[in-house]
């Protein structure tokens, strides 16, 4: 199923009835376990980053079909992602949420096996863009599920700043001692190459390193503080010691329930995806539950609850399926959009990047 | 004067004196209130948190509501810390109590530079910050091959409550005289009657406190279980989680909890120990 | 009967005597000093990119002290603590004094009072510093309500001065009671004696009161330092671009970068100086108070 057709669904009410019929059929979990046969076990260890944790309702359909208990250990970071699953791979997780840059670095360093796709039936409903992508389909193997996608973006509080389109507005000294931007070069370096009109962050040479560096070296005397996971960023728009900030998508939901009028921007410089891929660790002893369970992500309810709770956007197309025309744009799936996306990458000399930044912190 | 009645005079202020200092006396009564409300200005705010009808941990309170309370004791994650915390601060007691007992005796029945010797030996862990404790064993589980998981975290819980344990004891095993044992020696008893039936009785108030001390620094304990833990959770570790990930007024409910209950013991113990008192006057 | 009690208790005295302190040691040996050894030689390897490789090199330790960052990271946090513990002793001690020769009706009630808190998850008390110092939090609202400010203060949240107020905050007690044990147990006859051969007030207590209160003060002093330079977790939530303690940074080396040599040299480093300080404490002040 494309993009374009699911958006074509005002446009052709029997159509997007006879898209939601089969989807309807093709169902989740339920399915999934009624052609294996096996029964699931709990409890299942999955590493990602803290969806479970803010919104529990998100397993319910999930714990309601199979009973399997899922225990969500949370990463804040690329690094600290990578560094557990080395250090502990399945005798910690047995599944995890791998953004797309790394899903082949840790398949070739024997970390993740490869996905059995009779078990996972939904991904045959996964929008093309995802289903096909190279971050996960290659040397002929599907490595991991793509499940959710989003852009990590411009958050502002709408009460002292009504709109923003620009980047610039980052690097503003206007707003002096109310921005904040991510402790992690992965985002903040990218987000200064932007700034700086560079096409290829993830590509900089040394000479574009070092004017990123300076640019964020002027940036850092208007910074209220760095934010190191999305909850410092939270605490730090709803006691209004920011006004404007690079965000994640998963701060505006409770901060708009908190009574905070917050705006989200995709600024036309350059916006920062991502999506994740649900793998299998490798060594794992609960491969079927860790394969049900991509498919229950990949389903129609996990994507509707995960668009209505948190704003993100799934990968599914039974999903999408089911969810409301607002609810599609407010979740922001849309083809187009895609497009604008630049999908972080692996970045070659992360060492460099890791001083650039040091550096800029110590100021 | 005899030197009990000195003490005393020494200790009740003369009333020369206490006309001379009262300006003082004042002072100190302000700066003592004042520095005393500042360590209770948080447990103020968790406790007023705790109440609030928002998602958002601010001041002022946005409405009254009991709703957190009841998100707490729904939250399976919760109890299942909770519970952990518990059988931790169990186990954490019932290892470190042997352990330090044993130390301390040795410690306080030795002579000179032996004495001197285990005194440093003990008190080492307590003077590594927790960080580096954590670090330790974490380097230790890895490079022996041990999975993480609560027991390693025990095992960390132990070290840091061994030294407070042995200290307590030994304050108190040093004032029980060494004839008491020598005269049941003579008289025949074994090492274990001698343990039973007179040092363990003598002990008992020393083996209390140690008990409660090792029982709350295990509960309380998160840095050095942050670094040994696999994916099971104790209370300190899921509230540092909840507070990076999804702070709600949940944390604070869960705070205001346990200042509770702390004040209900603390309290309670109070209570006791003046009963007991005014049992034996 | 007279037999086996020359036997059996010989060996349990032998026993009782050097073999009580095995278990404990023991367990020490493993789970203490043997790490502490690994930990030692770690320092000396090097780490890249997630490969460890057994070598001997002195660079984690030239970087520690060394390195412009590194280095100043280490600085900052002698710096901090050292300003924590000249607080705390501004606060506690004359509060640990009160307590222990001015009050008589609830002083074991004040104590437990001014201990308490230490049980009550450090954690959650100090992110509730937030919604008080934040810019629109109680003191700056209180402050604008009172006509004493025209804006926010900007400087009580995210900077190094709300790391000391939070961690002042948790350690007093730590300071409140070794100094509160040991003035209780001073002789209130050396007062008396002084007065009487004419000492004033500040004569009383720089001559007579500070010289005894001394080892409670090094002890109390000691254990707050050693707190605040391990501290972790109090800078990461509070501190803001104040920068980095040398707690978080090793913390980071282990959990983040993998880089278990540059960790543990920053560890020991940290370690080494915590020694020496404690070695002098207690031998200037006396040791006894400790184990009292």
């Amino acid at each position: 199923m494309e993009l374009d057709e699911l958006l074509s669904i005002p446009q052709s009410r029997r159509r997007f009835l006879q898209i939601a019929g089969a989807s309807l059929l093709a169902a989740g979990p339920s399915a999934a376990w009624a052609q294996s046969g096996t029964k699931l076990t709990g409890p299942l260890s999955w590493y990602a980053f803290g969806t479970a944790y803010s919104n529990p309702a998100l397993l319910d359909p999930w714990n309601k079909a199979t009973g399997v208990e899922i225990r969500e250990t949370p990463w804040t970071g690329a690094d600290e992602m990578t560094t557990k699953m080395r250090a502990g791979g399945s005798s910690l997780f047995d599944t995890a949420s791998i953004p797309q840059q790394f899903v082949k670095l840790f398949a070739q360093q024997k970390l993740i096996e490869p996905v059995d796709l009779a078990a996972v039936p939904n991904y045959a409903k996964l929008f093309p863009e995802f289903a096909e992508s190279a971050y996960v389909k290659f040397d002929g193997r599907v490595w991991g599920v793509p499940w959710i996608w989003g852009a990590n973006a411009i958050a502002f509080d709408k009460r002292q700043i009504p709109d923003v389109t620009s980047i610039a507005t980052l690097f503003d000294p206007k707003y002096r001692g109310r921005i904040s931007m991510r402790d992690d070069p992965e985002d903040s370096l990218a987000v200064a190459a932007f700034y700086l009109g560079i096409e290829k962050p993830y590509s900089m040479t040394d000479a574009q390193l070092q004017e990123v560096k300076k640019v964020l070296l002027k940036q850092r005397p208007l910074i209220r503080a760095y934010w190191k996971s999305p909850s410092d960023l939270q605490t730090l728009f709803a006691n209004k010691e920011i006004a404007v900030a690079w965000s994640q998508l998963v701060i505006l939901a409770p901060l708009r329930a908190g009574g905070v009028d917050m705006g989200w921007v995709w600024p036309k410089e350059g916006v920062l995806g991502f999506f994740n891929g649900e793998c299998v660790v490798r060594g794992t002893a609960k491969k079927p539950e860790a394969l049900a369970f991509a498919n229950y992500l990949i389903g129609p309810d996990y994507g509707v609850l995960l668009a209505e709770k948190t704003g993100y956007a799934t990968t599914s197309g039974l999903a999408a399926a089911k969810m409301a025309p607002d609810l599609l744009t407010k979740a922001g799936i849309d083809p187009k959009r895609l497009k604008l996306l630049k999908f972080k990458e692996l970045i070659p000399n992360r060492a460099a990047w890791q001083k650039v930044w040091d550096e800029v912190k110590a100021g | 004067m005899s030197p009990a009645n000195a003490r005393k005079a020494g200790r009740a202020a003369p009333a020369r004196g206490k006309r001379r200092t009262a300006p003082l006396d004042l002072v100190l009564a302000i700066l003592s209130a004042a520095v005393f409300a500042y360590l209770y200005l948080p447990v103020l705010v968790v406790i007023l948190l705790s109440f609030n009808d928002s998602d958002l941990a601010v001041l002022p309170l946005r409405g009254l509501t009991l709703r957190w309370f009841g998100v707490l004791f729904q939250d399976r994650q919760v109890m299942a810390g909770l519970g952990n915390s518990v059988l931790l601060g169990l186990a954490t007691a019932a290892i470190a109590l042997p352990l330090g007992v044993t130390l301390s005796y040795a410690m306080v029945r030795q002579s000179g530079r032996a004495r001197g010797a285990l005194a440093s030996i003990v008190v080492l862990p307590m003077q590594t910050p927790r960080i580096i404790l954590g670090v330790l064993l974490l380097i230790l589980f890895s490079a022996v091959g041990i999975p993480l998981s609560l027991f390693t975290v025990l095992l960390g819980h132990v070290v840091v409550a061994l030294p407070f344990v042995t200290l307590i004891v030994a304050a108190r095993l040093r004032n029980i005289d060494r004839a008491l044992e020598e005269a049941a020696r003579d008289l025949g008893a074994s090492g274990f009657q001698i343990w039973l039936r007179i040092l363990i009785p003598l002990l008992a108030p020393a083996l209390l406190a140690a008990v409660l001390i090792a029982f709350t620094t295990s509960f309380d304990e998160m840095v050095v279980s942050y670094f040994t833990i696999g994916t099971e959770s104790t209370l300190p570790v899921l509230i540092w989680s909840m507070v990076r990930y999804g702070y709600t007024q949940e944390i604070n409910a869960i705070g205001a909890l346990i200042i509770t209950s702390t004040l209900v013991l603390a309290l309670a113990a109070q209570l006791l120990q003046a009963g007991r008192r005014s049992l034996r006057s | 009967m007279a037999r086996e009690a020359c036997g059996a208790p010989f060996l349990g005295r032998w026993l009782a005597r050097h073999g009580a302190a095995a278990p404990a040691l023991i367990y020490l040996a493993l789970f203490f000093f043997v790490p502490f050894g690994l930990m030692t030689v770690l320092s000396f390897w090097h780490a890249e990119n997630y490969q460890l490789t057994a070598t001997f090199t002195l660079d984690n330790y030239r970087d520690t002290l060394t390195a412009p960052l590194d280095a100043a990271i280490f600085v900052r946090t002698v710096w901090l603590s050292l300003v924590v513990v000249l607080v705390s002793v501004l606060l506690g001690y004359p509060v640990a004094f009160f307590l222990a020769r001015r009050v008589r009706r609830f002083q074991h009630m004040l104590v437990v009072a001014a201990v308490l808190p230490l049980w009550t998850s450090y954690l959650i008390r100090t992110f509730a510093w937030i919604p008080i110092l934040s810019r629109t939090g109680a003191v700056n609202r209180a402050l604008e309500a009172m006509g004493l400010i025209d804006h926010p203060i900007d400087g009580l949240l995210y900077s190094q001065f709300t790391v000391v107020v939070a961690l002042v905050g948790i350690y007093l007690p730590y300071m409140i009671l070794p100094c509160y044990a040991n003035l209780e147990r001073l002789d209130g006859r050396l007062f008396e004696a002084a007065v009487d051969l004419g000492a004033g007030p500040i004569q009383l207590f720089w001559h007579v009161l500070l010289p005894l209160s001394a080892p409670g003060i090094a002890v109390g002093g000691l254990f707050v330092f050693i707190l605040a330079m391990g501290s972790y977790v109090t800078p990461a939530l509070l501190g803001g671009n104040g920068g980095t303690l040398i707690g978080q940074q090793i913390a980071e080396q282990f959990l983040n970068l993998a880089n278990y040599p540059l960790g543990s040299a920053m560890a020991l480093v940290l370690m080494g100086v915590i020694l020496v300080l404690a070695l002098w404490t207690l031998r200037r002040f006396g040791a006894g108070e400790l184990y009292a």
